[in-house]
C-alpha cells in the first residue's frame, strides 16, 4: 500500500527500516511522489542514530552500515533531516511534540520494523487526525495492525473435570516406566520439591518429575505429549524426553541431569561471588538469549525464577523445569508470587494463557538482579523484597555527578551502557518493554567490546 | 565517586538475601508434661528439643535455606524470657536442648522477640543487606503467666507489624491447654493452630524449611490446611 500523504509530511524513521529490505527504492519513490504533487516532507530519526552505524560496523555489517549512513548522508544533503531524542525509542515526549503541532494540512507518519517501538509510538495515533503507523514488507508499506501478540490474556485448555487420567497417590513410588527407556528406578536422595511435584535422579543422568495427586491432569498429559514431539533442540534447554508411567497410569516425565551447576538463586544468595563483573554480564546474555530463542518459537516459561535456571559456567546456563512451560494453549499453571507482576486468582493460571508482556517482568527483574545483584526495589531506605510497591525503582537515568561509592551503583552508572539504563528504567518506571532482541543484541555488542578490551590490555 | 571499582574483578558484595526468622520455644514447667504421639505418650520439651535439632539439620543440608536464614531463638520460660541464640546463620547455632521450668512470660518474649527484629533490620539497612519479611513463630503450650496488660501491649505491637506488613506470625498452641484465644491476639491474619499430636511438629518444620528456601507461605498454607 502506499504511505498517506499531505501537503507537508512530518516522517518518523527507525533506524532498522533503512536496512529492510528495498526500502531505499520506497524512498525514492517517495521523494518522487512529494516532489511530482509539490508536495514537503521533513523526515526525523533518533538522536544517536550514528552510534547504530557504528554498531553495524563493529559488528562487521559493512553493507547494513553502509546503507543507513549513505541514506542518512542524503536526507541530510536535502536538509530534510532532524535528529530528535527518543531515549533508544522509549520516550516519545519530542515527537509528541512535533504531532501535536501539526495542523490539518500535515500528515504525521512511523516508519518502523520493530514491534516495540510500535507498542511505545502507537499511542501517538490518537494524536490529531492524520497520524498513521507503517512497516516495510515485501517492498511495500503496511500499515501496522495489533498482532496476534497482544496485551489481552487467552483461554487456555482447561477441563473443569478431569475424567481421563487416573490421579493416582505417587508418594513412595520405587519405580515408573517409560516407553522409551524402560523401568526407571526413583533415588528418592535426590528428592526436590516444586509446585506440581517433585523431581528426582534416575538412570542415566537423567531426572524424572512426578506429579503429586492433583497435577497428574489430562491436560499435563497432552501438553508433555506435544512437548516431546516438538522440533525443539537447544542443548541448554532440558526439554521433556518422554512420559512416565507408574502401571497404566500416566505420573510425570523425563528430563536430562544438569551435574556440577548452581541455580541462579543459590548465585544470588552468595552476590555471585565467584564470577567476576563481566562472567555476569556473559550468565545475562546467555539467559536471555535462550528466552528469545523460545518465545521465537511461540514458547513462554511462565513460571520464570531463578530456581529454574542452573549456571554451570557464564557460557554455561540451562533451562530446567521446561516441563511447565506454555506451549500452544496449554497455560503454564504455576507462579512464584515474586516474580510475577499480576496477581492471578485462584486456577485463574489454569484457564488463562500468560501474555508476552506478563513474561518481560521476570526478564527484568532477574536480568537486574544478575547485573546489579539487587532487587530491583532496592534503595538505601527500602531492603524490603516482599513488602514492596513491584513499579519502584530507584536508579536514575541520569547519572552524572551520582554518588557511586556503593557497588550496586557503580555497576549502575558505570558500567551498564547508556541503553541497558535505559531498558530498566523504562520497563520498570513505565512498563515500555525493550524487546529481546534488543537486549541481546546490547549485551553481545558490550561483552564483544570488553574482549577486545581484555585482548588490548593483556587482562 | 568511588574510583577504584575494578570492574574485572569479583563482586565485593556480601550478605546476599536474608529471611529473618524467630522462634519463641515454650519452656515453661508444663511442657515437662506427656502429650500424645505415634510413639505413644512423650515428654513435650523433648519432642520440641528433638524438632529444632531436626529443623537445624534440615536448614543446614538446603543449600538455598543455608544461605537465606537468620535464626534467632528466644526461651519462653522460668521468670523472664531468654535469648538461646541471638540472629545467627544456621552454621553458628549450637542448640543445646531446652529444659522445661517456670513461668510462661509470653508477652515479655514477643517484646523481645520484636525489639531483636527491629535492631537485626537497622544491621541489615546498614550493611546495604536486603531481606524478606520476618517470620515470628509464637510456640506455647498454655497460657501466659503475666498481667493481662503486658500480653495485651504486645499482642498490640505485634498486631500492628503485621497490619503494617512488616511480619508474618505463625501462632502455634501445643497440647491440649493451649490458649489459642490468647495466641490469636497476636495474629490478625493467622489463626492460631493447636499441635495436639506431637508427629505434626515434624512436618510444620518440615514446611518451615521449605518456606525459608524458596522464600514462600508454603507453611502458612500448610497451617491454614492442615493442622
Amino acid at each position: 500500500m502506499e504511505i498517506k500523504t499531505a501537503k507537508n509530511n512530518n516522517i518518523f524513521i527507525e533506524d532498522t527500516v533503512f536496512t529492510a529490505p528495498s526500502f531505499y527504492l520506497l524512498l525514492k519513490d517517495l521523494f518522487e511522489k512529494l516532489e511530482a504533487e509539490g508536495k514537503h516532507g521533513i523526515f526525523y530519526v533518533d538522536i544517536d542514530i550514528g552510534e547504530r552505524v557504528e554498531n553495524y560496523k563493529a559488528d562487521k555489517k559493512f553493507k547494513e552500515a553502509y546503507l543507513l549512513e549513505g541514506l542518512l548522508d542524503i536526507l541530510e544533503q536535502k536538509s530534510l533531516l532532524r535528529r530528535i531524542e527518543t531515549n533508544n525509542y522509549l520516550d516519545y515526549t519530542a515527537l509528541e511534540q512535533i504531532f501535536r503541532k501539526a495542523d490539518k494540512e500535515t500528515e504525521c507518519i512511523i516508519l518502523t520494523q520493530k514491534e516495540g517501538v510500535y507498542n511505545v509510538f502507537k499511542e501517538l495515533k490518537n494524536i490529531g487526525e492524520n497520524s498513521a503507523l507503517y512497516y516495510v514488507s515485501e517492498n511495500t508499506f503496511e500499515e501496522w495492525q495489533e498482532k496476534a501478540r497482544s496485551s489481552v490474556p487467552k483461554q487456555a485448555f482447561y477441563l473443569q473435570e478431569d475424567i481421563y487420567v487416573n490421579q493416582i497417590d505417587t508418594t513412595g513410588l520405587d519405580y515408573v516406566y517409560s516407553p522409551k527407556y524402560g523401568y526407571l528406578k526413583i533415588d528418592f536422595a535426590s528428592q526436590m520439591n516444586g509446585g506440581e511435584g517433585s523431581v528426582y535422579r534416575t538412570y542415566n543422568n537423567m531426572m524424572v518429575k512426578i506429579f503429586k495427586k492433583e497435577s497428574i491432569t489430562y491436560v499435563n498429559f497432552k501438553k508433555l505429549s506435544e512437548m516431546i514431539e516438538m522440533d525443539l533442540y537447544d542443548p541448554f534447554i532440558c526439554w521433556p524426553k518422554d512420559l512416565v508411567y507408574a502401571g497404566d497410569n500416566f505420573v510425570g516425565y523425563l528430563m536430562d541431569e544438569v551435574k556440577g551447576a548452581e541455580t541462579l538463586l543459590s548465585l544470588r544468595l552468595q552476590s555471585f561471588s565467584e564470577y567476576t563483573h563481566p562472567e555476569r554480564f556473559e550468565i545475562c546474555y546467555n539467559f536471555l538469549k535462550r528466552i528469545k530463542y523460545l518465545h521465537d518459537k511461540g514458547i513462554l516459561i511462565g513460571d520464570l525464577k531463578p530456581d529454574n535456571i542452573l549456571v554451570k559456567s557464564p557460557s554455561e546456563v540451562y533451562f530446567i523445569d521446561c516441563g511447565c512451560y506454555q506451549i500452544n494453549d496449554y497455560a503454564c499453571p504455576v507462579c512464584h508470587p515474586e516474580y510475577t507482576k499480576r496477581v492471578f486468582k485462584k486456577d485463574e493460571l489454569k484457564k488463562q494463557l500468560r501474555t508476552v508482556e506478563d513474561e518481560y517482568y521476570p526478564i527484568n527483574k532477574m536480568a537486574f538482579e544478575i547485573l546489579i545483584m539487587k532487587n530491583h526495589t532496592y534503595s538505601p531506605d527500602n531492603m524490603d523484597i516482599e513488602n514492596t510497591d513491584k513499579s519502584q525503582f530507584f536508579y536514575p537515568l541520569d547519572v552524572d555527578g551520582l554518588d557511586i561509592r556503593s557497588e550496586d551503583m557503580a555497576l549502575w552508572a558505570r558500567f551498564l551502557t547508556p541503553s541497558m539504563r535505559k531498558y530498566f528504567y523504562y520497563y520498570f518506571k513505565q512498563g515500555k518493554i525493550t524487546d529481546l532482541s534488543e537486549w541481546v543484541k546490547e549485551l553481545q555488542l558490550f561483552l564483544e567490546k570488553l574482549k577486545k578490551e581484555i585482548n588490548n590490555n593483556g587482562r | 565517586m568511588e574510583d577504584n571499582f575494578d570492574f574485572f574483578s569479583k563482586p565485593k558484595m556480601n550478605g546476599g538475601i536474608k529471611l529473618p526468622v524467630c522462634l519463641i520455644l515454650d519452656k515453661s514447667g508444663s511442657m515437662a508434661d506427656k502429650a500424645r504421639s505415634s510413639r505413644g505418650m512423650v515428654v513435650k520439651i523433648d519432642e520440641l528439643n528433638n524438632n529444632i535439632q531436626e529443623l537445624l539439620k534440615t536448614i543446614r543440608n538446603d543449600s538455598n535455606a543455608r544461605l537465606m536464614s537468620d535464626i534467632c531463638l528466644i526461651g519462653c520460660g522460668g521468670e523472664s524470657p531468654e535469648v538461646i541464640n541471638g540472629y545467627a546463620s544456621v552454621d553458628q547455632i549450637n542448640f543445646k536442648p531446652l529444659t522445661a521450668s517456670g513461668r510462661t512470660p509470653l508477652g515479655a518474649s514477643v517484646e523481645l522477640a520484636l525489639d531483636l527484629l527491629q535492631k537485626r533490620r537497622g544491621y541489615y539497612r546498614s550493611a546495604g543487606i536486603e531481606h524478606y519479611k520476618p517470620i515470628l513463630m509464637i510456640m506455647s503450650d498454655g497460657q501466659p503467666t503475666e498481667v493481662e496488660s503486658v500480653v495485651y501491649n504486645a499482642a498490640q505491637r505485634c498486631s500492628d507489624m503485621v497490619i503494617a506488613e512488616g511480619l508474618k506470625v505463625l501462632p502455634i498452641g501445643i497440647g491440649d491447654s493451649a490458649r489459642l484465644d490468647i495466641l490469636d491476639m497476636f495474629s490478625p491474619n493467622v489463626k492460631a493452630k493447636c499441635i495436639t499430636n506431637m508427629d505434626v511438629f515434624v512436618k510444620l518444620f518440615e514446611m518451615l524449611s521449605v518456606s525459608m528456601s524458596q522464600s514462600d507461605n508454603t507453611v502458612f498454607d500448610w497451617l491454614n490446611d492442615q493442622v
